[in-house]
């Protein structure tokens, strides 16, 4: 099974794709800031890390930094999640070290299509 | 236009109804909390404050497919990042109104599909709430 850690601090959009993804057989575990993502990341080891940028205190950009800058997570693909529109936002994300990313609203094929690209899978878990 | 698309909410919670009663009572309780926020850092001029509460609340309508409060959350973050706060203020009493309405046309759709109204959504397939696996 595919896991994913998701870190968003907003609850509701939080669980939406937590729910989301669980329906469509992703094992899924959620950090509500940038340091727990962190610590959650390193603990779980997932197949792939979907990171909202706007976080309270350690940002989506530093906790990427930090995880790519760790050897025992380097190697966990990391996509990008942001409200923003900006065309500088991803490539913020993409210097930060994210390997990809999306914006808001979630659309859920386009976010499949995509952790399927970075995981090496053809289809869903 | 609506203070919603009621097709685009539906179609982005997979018209999982469970879900979706869960996210009125949500909705209702962190926009509000949000405006709190957004007011009481306009009142202190608090620029950095007043965006992150606007960056939130545009988050969370963007999931709802709220397009005109979306909009005028994104006008605000706007004159917020070019530090007009005047004209700033009359943007959050009209963000207010948008967001009012659309938490209460999400409550409505939500009542016309015959969702369940509850505090948190189960999950057969899952942890009885998404938050059982969140690190908090």
């Amino acid at each position: 099974m595919t896991s994913i850690v998701i870190v968003e601090d907003n609850e509701m959009n939080r669980d939406m794709l937590t729910r989301r993804l669980q329906r469509r057989g992703f094992e899924v575990t959620s950090a509500a800031d940038g340091e727990l993502g962190v610590r959650c990341v390193r603990e779980v080891k997932p197949d792939v890390v979907v990171m909202d940028m706007s976080l309270p205190g350690i940002d989506g950009l530093e906790a990427t930094r930090q995880l790519k800058a760790d050897d025992a997570t380097r190697h966990i693909p990391i996509i990008a999640l942001t409200a923003h529109a900006m065309p500088e936002d991803r490539e913020r994300a993409l210097a930060a070290g994210c390997d990809d990313y999306d914006s808001k609203p979630v659309d859920i094929n386009r976010l499949l299509e995509k952790i399927q690209q970075l995981t090496g899978t053809s289809e869903n878990p | 236009m609506t203070a919603l698309d009621r097709a685009e909410l539906l179609e982005g919670i997979d018209h999982d109804l469970e879900l979706l009663g869960w996210m009125v009572g949500v909705f209702q309780r962190d926009s509000a909390d949000l405006l709190r926020q957004l007011d009481a850092a306009m009142g202190q001029s608090d620029v950095e404050a007043a965006k992150t509460a606007t960056h939130t609340l545009k988050g969370m309508l963007l999931s709802i497919a709220a397009r005109p409060a979306q909009e005028k959350a994104l006008e605000l973050e706007e004159l917020l990042r070019g530090e007009k706060l005047q004209a700033a203020l009359s943007v959050v009493e009209q963000l207010s109104d948008q967001v009012r309405q659309a938490a209460e046309m999400l409550a409505s759709v939500a009542i016309e599909e015959g969702a369940p109204l509850s505090e948190e959504p189960s999950d057969s397939q899952g942890p009885a709430s998404p938050n059982a696996g969140t690190v908090q």
